[in-house]
């Protein structure tokens, strides 16, 4: 046997890089992102097996058996990407790890992976970045609007570039270590409370539901909407909010939550209550 | 609207649909920063983020979880916010009339990925099969990215083009009371987006952080950085409150 092959670190991050462009642009129903998985991996292997008398076929086998499901939350996706081409070096190399162990070590890592990708970025700091920014954006504010995306785009990148690494030096070990810490999933759930918090906040700044309907009398003329104000501050909109939510809890699907909008909307004009 | 705008708005939605670079630029199709490009090349950045944004709230609990696409902001963003600045609507009208491009968008997005299915991936099958490297490559991007310009693009192109004059004869000739009623429209789908929000992000158990949020800010008017202090502080002693000895151990 020859001596050792390694992967120049060049060549890895131009091949996560490809990954990471590639990504989405050719996702399809059956088999979703597995088509820049192969395109991204492709280069590696031709590194890897060059000069061996029988490449083109060994370089085949592995592309086609990489062509199965393959859909994860993109940072992360990058990790498992670094964990497959660690395995496939090793592989070329000599060592006993049969193409099965290959597949189905990426076929049970991006489950979870995924549902801790989205977890983080999706419904914590994107959400607070959006919370946070979108009051300035609502007035017209350039910054506010650069801001919001510097805001949602800190922490895929920073996991994406720590992490690749990490997941081609120490392949699935580190995302077991990673899944096993409580940490990840303690820290989300307090993010999402303030989240929330802040949200609640802005349905109160930027729901706007006032109803012009009054009370006519001989005396005098009350205006209901003072009246409702007296009451509880804010009770239309909240209440209008927490109806759209009853009706996303019922699978009413947003369409027609739009029409009927639209329907309310000048049936409210005709009757004049808005 | 002059042809180049036109024109460069509808590139820009059939490029950017097809995603790439989502880890670096995220999926950017929030409207909060799709109208600052889309002010930009109309020539009036500040009112593209002000309508954007307000677009932006009908979808904020809009997740692409999975890679699917419920609903098409991106599109409901590059037909609104153009017509908007240029035939002048407000902000409201401009909500109504982006709302059903939303719903349009995901109709494009479905034939797009059909063809990736049944056409490109098939295509990358064979050049592996083939060993036709180069092949994989263009498979995998440029002609899915091409194939969603020449999809989505033209049409785009045609409704901008033609379609201010009109939305601007629209506003002039249909009755007040339609007019009004598409106004408030616009002011109940940022409910919707709320609502959406509160159904996607939050566990019932939730919910009263979402209500104390909403009667803070009705209330007391914050800042919405004030607002962020209180929601870190709850979210911190909604962790420690947890446990049950917590409030002994400041005890010495």
């Amino acid at each position: 046997m020859a001596e050792y092959r390694k992967i120049p670190t060049g060549m890895r991050w131009m091949a996560w890089l490809r990954f990471q462009v590639y990504h989405m642009t050719c996702q399809s129903y059956d088999r979703q992102y597995f088509n820049a998985f192969t395109a991204a991996m492709m280069p590696i292997y031709r590194y890897l097996y060059e000069g061996r008398e029988n490449a083109e076929e060994i370089i085949r086998e592995r592309l086609t058996s990489l062509r199965t499901y393959y859909l994860c939350e993109q940072s992360f996706s990058g990790i498992i990407f670094g964990i497959i081409m660690g395995m496939e070096e090793q592989k070329a190399n000599g060592a006993e790890i049969s193409s099965e162990l290959i597949s189905a070590t990426r076929s049970s890592l991006m489950g979870p992976l995924s549902g801790m990708g989205d977890a983080i970025h999706g419904s914590t700091t994107r959400q607070i970045a959006i919370a946070l920014t979108l009051p300035y954006c609502l007035e017209g504010s350039v910054a506010g609007s650069l801001l919001m995306l510097l805001g949602i785009n800190i922490t895929p990148p920073i996991l994406g570039v720590l992490g690749f690494p990490k997941g081609y030096e120490l392949g699935s070990d580190f995302v077991v270590s990673l899944l096993k810490s409580g940490l990840v999933s303690k820290i989300a759930k307090a993010a999402g409370v303030m989240a929330m918090f802040i949200m609640g906040g802005m349905t109160a700044k930027y729901v706007n539901i006032t109803t012009t309907l009054q009370f006519v009398s001989d005396i005098n003329t009350v205006s209901i909407q003072s009246m409702l104000d007296n009451i509880c501050p804010g009770l239309l909109p909240l209440a209008t909010t927490f109806l759209m939510y009853f009706l996303c809890k019922k699978k009413v699907h947003t369409n027609w939550i739009i029409v009927g909008s639209l329907v309310v909307g000048i049936l409210f004009s005709v009757l004049k209550v808005m | 609207m002059t042809v180049l705008q036109a024109a460069l708005i509808a590139l820009y939605y059939g490029f950017y649909s097809a995603k790439p670079l989502i880890l670096f630029i995220g999926p950017n199709v929030f409207g909060s920063i799709v109208g600052l490009f889309l002010g930009i090349i109309m020539g009036n950045p500040s009112m593209g983020v002000a309508v954007g944004a307000a677009i932006h709230t009908m979808y904020l609990g809009v997740v692409m979880y999975g890679g699917t696409l419920p609903s098409d902001q991106l599109l409901a963003c590059c037909i609104a916010v153009p017509l908007a600045i240029s035939a002048g609507l407000d902000t409201e009208t401009a909500v109504a009339l982006a709302a059903p491009f939303g719903a349009v968008g995901v109709g494009f997005q479905t034939i797009w990925m059909t063809i990736n299915t049944s056409v490109w991936s098939p295509y990358i099958d064979k050049c592996c099969e083939k060993n036709n490297y180069l092949g994989i490559r263009l498979g995998a991007f440029v002609y899915p990215v091409l194939t969603s310009i020449v999809l989505r693009s033209p049409i785009i192109f045609l409704i901008l083009f033609k379609g201010t004059d009109a939305v601007v004869w629209l506003v002039n000739n249909l009755p007040q009371t339609i007019l009004h009623g598409f106004e408030i429209m616009g002011k109940i789908l940022p409910a919707m987006g709320f609502g959406i929000f509160l159904y996607i992000m939050g566990s019932p158990i939730q919910i009263p952080f979402f209500i104390a949020g909403f009667f803070a800010m009705k209330c007391f008017n914050l800042p919405i950085i004030a607002q962020a202090v209180f929601g870190f502080i709850l979210a911190y002693l909604s962790l420690v409150w947890g446990d049950p000895d917590f409030l002994k151990k400041g005890d010495r």
